[in-house]
């Protein structure tokens, strides 16, 4: 008896005390972790009510607005982690502060052999009137994959890579796989998001200039600046647990360059390669070339006439600064938001190079030109 | 509103509780009335037209009905029966089998409680509920309105009109309510995220051992969700003042078909042996007769599922092992050891629920196919090993709850380590509520990378 009105008396509590504070709390307009705005609450109309459109918008708000929502989600996670979970959220828990992605392996098996077919169409293309270089990166879960879960689906990149290669010809194809897995111990991914680190495209960078034949700056000729030591990226926000924040560098030539950039066809000016209001912000990767653009031309000071359009997704906006000291001028273009075609771009801007720049992910999921 | 949500957790029930507890007792039924229209309208204010349309046909009905039972041929309130049944089919058959308009929540269930109500009154086994307000309780409460369990009228009769709220059946229902909300919340969907997947995937992906943890995964998550919204009503209902029967006796440690059905949705199945099955002639009228019987009850509660030709097979497939135990192999089985017994009843139920869960009936069989090495050659492979390795823990832990295990310890221990007993129990419930608020959290949960790429 006595020990069943302390339950009414503890649950009454619970519930009523959730219930008072959730209404009373301050309301959130923008949540950091998952890099969104709220839900607010709706209005009441009669007419909405019926045909249900309240229902789900209030439903939404008090859930987007739920007291301590990020101890909540924490709290599932490591409810999952309980459960011998491998994946949460799409992300798999390597250790407690390296997180890797999960992709969707039937998918990309099944893409992988039409975006070759495209690849080599682009290839033929090209032959004989631009020199086209192909870089694809593999993801951290192809240069990790020893770590992945027990008997987790893998895409083989390697082997993918290595069709690429065939198809492309060894001349084009710029394969940066074997150094980032010779220097898999190096900082060359991050911990808490799915990009590659400067320093991993640093490497890149160097096989890039081998390759083409131009000589890369060697890492004595920059000065590494650290731009945030308390980054966590998109990886960590799906699992929302406390982790060891990543550490974002950029890597500026010691010789000053100076640029004209200029976003989406506008006539406006920038001369920074890196956006300083994204350090402090959720999303520190936008701060390289500004996050993503259909389009950015960099013009820089080097008057050798050569000049490079770049095809690419997020993984080269860390990567093209390293080209600045070899082009003069560089077209980029991102054709998930630029609706044109690669050979329309190339009428209007003359250039002599081709750079295919995705991570294989990215590339098999949605490459067009 | 669904129980398992943060507008009933948090927004409704503290405040209709409180409410509820406050006003006199006389007023309480007005405050349940109120409380379920809100509940019901929240998520289709429109069918709650039906719903009282149909709590006042049967109201009428009722008391025409109780009017002329006193007459000697009993023509007109035959008539009457006949009319207040009807009506309750076509409702019923309007909106579940037709297709032509979105189904109202809860159909299903209360249009089966109100005709529990008119044929009793008819039977004389009830009295006529005069009182509305009463009746209208009966129909709408929101405990067992959209899920069941399907409660008879001469089940809360007594409780309609007089209830007593001990602190010892509230902290019951609280335990209920808890109960049911981890079942629904940390098991049923989670454990359900295996079966579609093991569902999502082309015959030729699949493996023998994939398509059978994924009938596994979805014979939990069924029962997990079914009895979990149950426990949940149970709970509210004995929170309220309420007794409403049980609806599940740990159904998967039967030993035949028939023990399956005593065990599984007992309200449903007992609706159709009272109201269906023993008018009939139940078993008394020979053997032949009592198949007959089997088969239109399995065939009606087929039906009463869905529309699906699926469903239909579902309850013909159970029928046919019904009848085959009936006509001797029950006494067959009585003889093996009951490991065999146990073994045979659980491959027929997850057979079962295949076609159940399925959308159509030509993908359920093409399941079924495979998990006996049709249509595909590997018994497992990689992705399959990935599966067992990420749902393992929840197998194993949903497999140990759907037996009496957990009970027994617990009833030992409260009778011998008393204080350890409420430690955990309550410690236990704490954490059961907070985790499952926490998935219910979660399932909203939307990181929004656009600066993913």
């Amino acid at each position: 008896m006595k020990k069943n009105v302390a339950y009414i008396i503890l649950f009454g509590c619970i519930l009523v005390f959730i219930a008072v504070a959730d209404l009373w709390k301050e309301e959130k307009h923008f949540s950091e972790s998952e890099n969104r705005i709220l839900a607010q609450k709706p209005t009441f109309h009669i007419k909405q009510f019926i045909e249900g459109n309240f229902r789900e918008e209030y439903e939404e708000y008090v859930s987007d607005q739920f007291l301590y929502r990020d101890t909540w989600i924490l709290l599932k996670t490591y409810a999952d982690i309980a459960f011998a979970k491998k994946e949460i959220n799409g992300v798999y828990l390597v250790s407690s502060d390296t997180l890797l992605e999960k992709h969707d392996v039937k998918m990309l098996e099944e893409k992988s052999e039409e975006k070759l077919e495209q690849l080599k169409e682009l290839s033929k293309w090209c032959d004989g009137k631009y020199d086209l270089s192909v870089i694809l990166v593999p993801t951290a879960d192809e240069v990790y994959k020893d770590k992945l879960p027990k008997y987790a689906p893998h895409f083989d990149q390697e082997n993918f890579l290595n069709e690429a290669e065939q198809i492309v010809g060894s001349t084009h194809f710029i394969n940066v796989e074997e150094i980032l897995k010779e220097r898999k111990r190096a900082y060359i991914y991050y911990r808490t998001d799915h990009h590659w680190t400067t320093l991993g495209a640093f490497y890149a960078y160097q096989v890039w200039g081998e390759k083409k034949g131009v000589e890369p700056l060697s890492l004595d000729k920059f000065t590494r600046e650290t731009i945030s030591e308390d980054f966590l990226g998109t990886l960590q926000s799906k699992v929302n647990i406390p982790m060891k924040p990543d550490k974002m560098e950029i890597f500026i030539p010691k010789v000053e360059q100076k640029y004209s950039i200029y976003y989406d066809f506008t006539d406006e000016v920038e001369s920074r390669l890196y956006e300083k209001k994204y350090f402090n912000r959720k999303d520190k990767y936008s701060a390289f070339l500004n996050g993503n653009h259909a389009f950015i031309e960099i013009q820089t000071e080097n008057h050798n006439g050569k000049n490079v359009m770049v095809v690419k997704d997020s993984y080269a906006n860390c990567f093209i600064p390293f080209l600045t000291s070899h082009y003069e001028d560089i077209y980029v273009v991102d054709f998930r938001y630029y609706r044109g075609n690669l050979q329309d771009l190339l009428e209007e801007y003359e250039v002599d190079d081709i750079l295919v720049l995705y991570n294989v992910v990215h590339f098999i999921e949605e490459f067009r030109y | 509103m669904t129980f398992s949500s943060l507008v009933f957790l948090f927004r409704f029930l503290p405040f209709f509780l409180l409410l509820y507890f406050l006003v006199p007792k006389r007023m309480r039924n007005l405050i349940l009335f109120l409380g379920s229209l809100i509940f019901y309208g929240w998520g289709e204010p429109l069918f709650l037209i039906v719903m009282l349309f149909s709590a006042c046909s049967d109201y009428i009905h009722g008391i025409l009905i109780d009017k002329y039972a006193g007459e000697e041929n009993g023509k007109r309130a035959k008539m009457l029966l006949i009319s207040s049944i009807v009506i309750n089919l076509v409702l019923l058959g309007v909106f579940k089998y037709t297709g032509l308009l979105p189904l109202p929540i809860g159909i299903s269930f209360y249009t089966f409680q109100t005709m529990s109500y008119t044929i009793d009154v008819y039977k004389k086994e009830v009295k006529v509920q005069k009182n509305f307000l009463d009746f209208s309780v009966f129909v709408t409460m929101f405990p067992q309105l959209i899920a069941g369990p399907i409660v008879k009228y001469k089940t809360v009769e007594a409780d309609l009109k007089m209830r007593n709220t001990s602190a010892d059946q509230i902290a019951y229902g609280i335990k209920r309510l808890i109960i049911g909300l981890g079942k629904k919340v940390l098991l049923a969907n989670n454990v359900g995220m295996l079966w579609e997947y093991a569902y999502s995937l082309n015959s030729s992906e699949r493996t023998v051992l994939l398509v059978w943890i994924g009938a596994m995964a979805y014979a939990l998550q069924i029962y997990f969700d079914f009895s979990g919204y149950s426990d949940m009503a149970i709970g509210l209902g004995a929170m309220l003042g309420f007794h409403f029967p049980e609806n599940f006796h740990y159904p998967y440690i039967a030993q035949s078909i028939t023990d399956f059905w005593r065990r599984w949705h007992i309200s449903l199945s007992s609706w159709f042996k009272e109201y269906v099955y023993i008018p009939l002639g139940g078993n008394q009228k020979g053997v032949k007769r009592q198949l007959i019987n089997i088969l239109i009850v399995w065939t009606l509660t087929g039906i009463w599922h869905g529309a699906g030709f699926h469903f239909l097979v579902w309850g013909l497939w159970f029928a046919v092992f019904l009848m085959i135990e009936k006509i001797g192999f029950l006494s067959i089985l009585k003889k093996v050891p009951a490991i065999f017994r146990f073994l045979y009843t659980l491959i027929i139920i997850l057979i079962s629920w295949v076609f159940f869960a399925s959308e159509s009936l030509t993908e359920s069989i093409i399941y079924i196919q495979n998990m006996f090495g049709m249509g595909n050659t590997a018994l497992s492979n990689k992705d399959t090993l990935y599966q067992l390795n990420n749902y393992y823990v929840l197998l194993i832990i949903g497999m140990i709850l759907s037996t009496p295990i957990v009970k027994i310890v617990g009833n030992y221990l409260e009778k011998k380590q008393q204080i350890i007993y409420i430690g955990l129990e309550s410690v236990g419930l704490v954490c059961i509520f907070f985790l499952s608020v926490a998935y219910i959290v979660d399932a909203s949960y939307n990181p929004f990378l656009y600066f993913r790429f």
